[in-house]
């Protein structure tokens, strides 16, 4: 017994003197560790946030922890409180937004496009219009050598192949971004599947998560499917030209995903950008928001956190960050864009006084 | 007849043996080859990564990785966040659920068969077939929602020491009833107070066998992918504070399949992984080897 309590003490003596040690190491650099942020949500715009969220980390010392949870994980984190803001490719519709503890905010942080990605051996490149893209995704053209696919494609030799559609299984905001664009080239569409994070499929197999579509992309001969740009660039995955509104046959790139968030932009930044009416916009391009919370003061969040998370998502918008963006092929945002964000940013408050000057 | 025909075949019988005894061979090997394979298949699209930073340097960017991968350079960092992150959530695991564990084995073994223990019983055993992900959920509204207000360390371990608790409490109770009765009577016939029977009897001489149930039930956990999403969310440094988000080796890998840059990092991680798991289990082999009650 004697053995056991002087044990304790001993124990009991050195994780005091450990504690109190460390407890000095924090206090000397104490502004630099202080603070640590967490998010959740999107994986389509979850390398920008991570590589950002870094590079941030870097400069300031505020420390945050992105999990990839999907959008709708996240704005469930969000709703429950337990982040400080969370990433969604699909912004919240009125009724979702009321169904939220408190009024929040949306800020766009940049867009991406959704490639429409194929695998036919010995082609690298086909056009696609409006009619054709709703014909395959619906399951009507099942065939490579379909005569409205050839008539858009002069010179290119399709083999006799089935076509096999791949979809996203699980619920995502790549798919929302691309059903909002199906509806609004075919009414078929519109009035048969509709738009949604998760859709009834006519036709076609599943696999989760962009990983996973881009990977039964590239296994399955004869395949087609859309995936989030980055995924198509860093597989070398080949990707169709798409038509847009003004009769352009486009490629995803960075600057023709600019060109589609060039439009309107209302003031709370909720809008889908796809079948832009800019001749160079690619159509199936959509933004990814930011989202979190009016009034910061809530669960005994400090002042501190909150103007962490302000100043880092303020920050998510200057030059800097948007250019590690454009090196993940994310398009930046256009500047119209950045002074709405930032004028939404100056209305988030803490106990009813705005956060940022 | 019949026994006739028997005595001429004992050639045959002897064919027959040996052909079953091959299938019974080809069989055990056709089991086994799945962990050779799958061992195979890690070292060797795995090994490439594993170097000092591996296990020094906190998981890279997506655009490190690119930059590194168009230059055709190996991908920088390691998984230094998240074999800290591991261990920290699996220590807190042990030391949470270990005491409970044991204790609820003791009790399950000193009263056999009586109504309480019986009803302890089956609840162990339903609590080990709960999925994984339940268990997520559900520690996610107890404790990410409503103790630590975030994404924590704690939460996750909270979630997996309820995955440990009932491999602890069998495996306590069955070694405990391998101890040979007469060793509790010879303590008994010295007026040895039963706490210290406990303390001193059974405790000691069940060591190892205490020691491999522990051991095994790390392994089990020390994978587990499912309740760490919903609870601890993974953190792209070092972190040592419970009451924030931690990131863990599977977290890790989870996140390396989701960034098309980084994919050879899943293969290094899961080696690692996978060859702690085997070193621990090949320890409590060892241990229960070594140690078995004479």
């Amino acid at each position: 017994m004697k053995k056991i309590l002087i044990l304790l003490a001993v124990v009991t003596a050195f994780t005091s003197c450990k504690s109190g040690s460390k407890k000095k190491g924090t206090d000397e650099k104490s502004a630099k560790t202080e603070i640590s942020l967490s998010a959740a949500g999107s994986t389509f715009a979850g390398p920008f946030y991570k590589t950002a969220f870094k590079k941030y980390f870097d400069l300031t010392g505020v420390q945050t922890s992105y999990g990839l949870t999907g959008s709708g994980a996240g704005i469930r984190s969000l709703k429950d409180r337990v982040v400080d803001f969370c990433g969604s490719d699909a912004f919240l519709s009125d009724a979702e937004a009321a169904n939220m503890p408190a009024p929040v905010v949306h800020v766009a942080t940049c867009s991406g496009a959704v490639d429409i990605a194929f695998n036919v051996p010995g082609i690298d490149s086909i056009k696609l219009d409006q009619e054709v893209l709703a014909d395959i995704f619906l399951g009507k053209i099942t065939n490579w050598n379909d005569a409205k696919l050839k008539a858009i494609n002069p010179g290119v030799k399709f083999p006799d192949l089935a076509i096999s559609v791949v979809h996203r299984s699980d619920g995502s905001g790549t798919t929302f971004i691309f059903s909002d664009y199906m509806s609004k080239i075919s009414k078929e569409w519109k009035d048969q599947i509709g738009v949604g994070k998760s859709l009834n499929w006519p036709t076609g197999m599943g696999a989760k998560g962009n990983p996973g579509v881009a990977g039964t992309i590239s296994s399955t001969v004869g395949s087609i499917g859309y995936i989030g740009s980055d995924y198509a660039f860093a597989q070398k995955i080949s990707f169709a030209l798409v038509k847009n509104a003004a009769g352009n046959y486009i490629a995803p790139t960075i600057a023709a995903v600019s060109a589609a968030g060039k439009g309107d932009m209302p003031a709370d930044t909720r809008i889908m950008e796809t079948n832009s009416t800019a001749p160079d916009a690619y159509p199936i391009s959509g933004f990814t928001w930011i989202i979190l919370y009016k009034e910061q003061a809530y669960n005994g969040r400090s002042l501190d956190q909150a103007q962490a998370t302000v100043k880092l998502i303020d920050w998510m918008l200057d030059p800097a960050a948007q250019g590690i963006a454009k090196e993940l092929k994310y398009a930046p945002l256009p500047d119209k864009v950045v002074q709405i964000d930032k004028a939404i940013l100056r209305t988030v408050t803490y106990n009813g006084k705005p956060i940022l000057k | 007849m019949k026994v006739i025909a028997i005595r001429d075949n004992s050639n045959s019988r002897n064919t027959k043996n040996k052909i079953f005894l091959g299938i019974v061979i080809f069989f055990s090997l056709l089991t086994i080859l799945p962990i050779i394979l799958i061992v195979g298949e890690l070292v060797v699209k795995g090994i490439g990564q594993i170097n000092l930073s591996f296990f020094t340097e906190v998981a890279p960017d997506t655009l490190q990785a690119m930059v590194a991968k168009a230059n055709g350079e190996t991908i920088p960092g390691g998984i230094a966040n998240g074999i800290t992150g591991s261990i920290l959530i699996v220590v807190l695991a042990a030391v949470m659920a270990i005491p409970f564990g044991i204790i609820t084995g003791i009790y399950l073994y000193e009263t056999p068969g009586k109504r309480y223990s019986n009803i302890i019983r089956d609840i162990a055993d339903v609590l080990q077939g709960v999925p994984s992900i339940v268990l997520g959920l559900i520690v996610y509204l107890w404790v990410v929602k409503h103790i630590t207000h975030s994404y924590s360390a704690l939460a996750g371990s909270v979630s997996l020491a309820i995955m440990m608790l009932p491999l602890i409490i069998r495996s306590t109770e069955e070694t405990l009833k391998m101890i040979p009765g007469t060793l509790k009577e010879a303590a008994v016939a010295l007026g040895v107070p039963y706490h210290k029977i406990i303390l001193r009897v059974l405790i000691p001489s069940s060591f190892s066998g205490l020691l491999t149930g522990i051991l095994i039930s790390i392994s089990r956990i020390l994978g587990e992918t499912a309740p760490l999403m919903l609870t601890t969310l993974g953190n792209p440094r070092i972190n040592w504070d419970i009451t924030h988000p931690t990131s863990a080796v599977p977290l890790l890998i989870w996140q390396f399949y989701n960034d098309p840059n980084m994919v050879e990092l899943i293969w290094s991680s899961s080696l690692f992984l996978m060859g702690f798991v085997l070193t621990l289990n090949i320890i409590s082999k060892r241990i229960s080897a070594k140690h078995s009650i004479h």
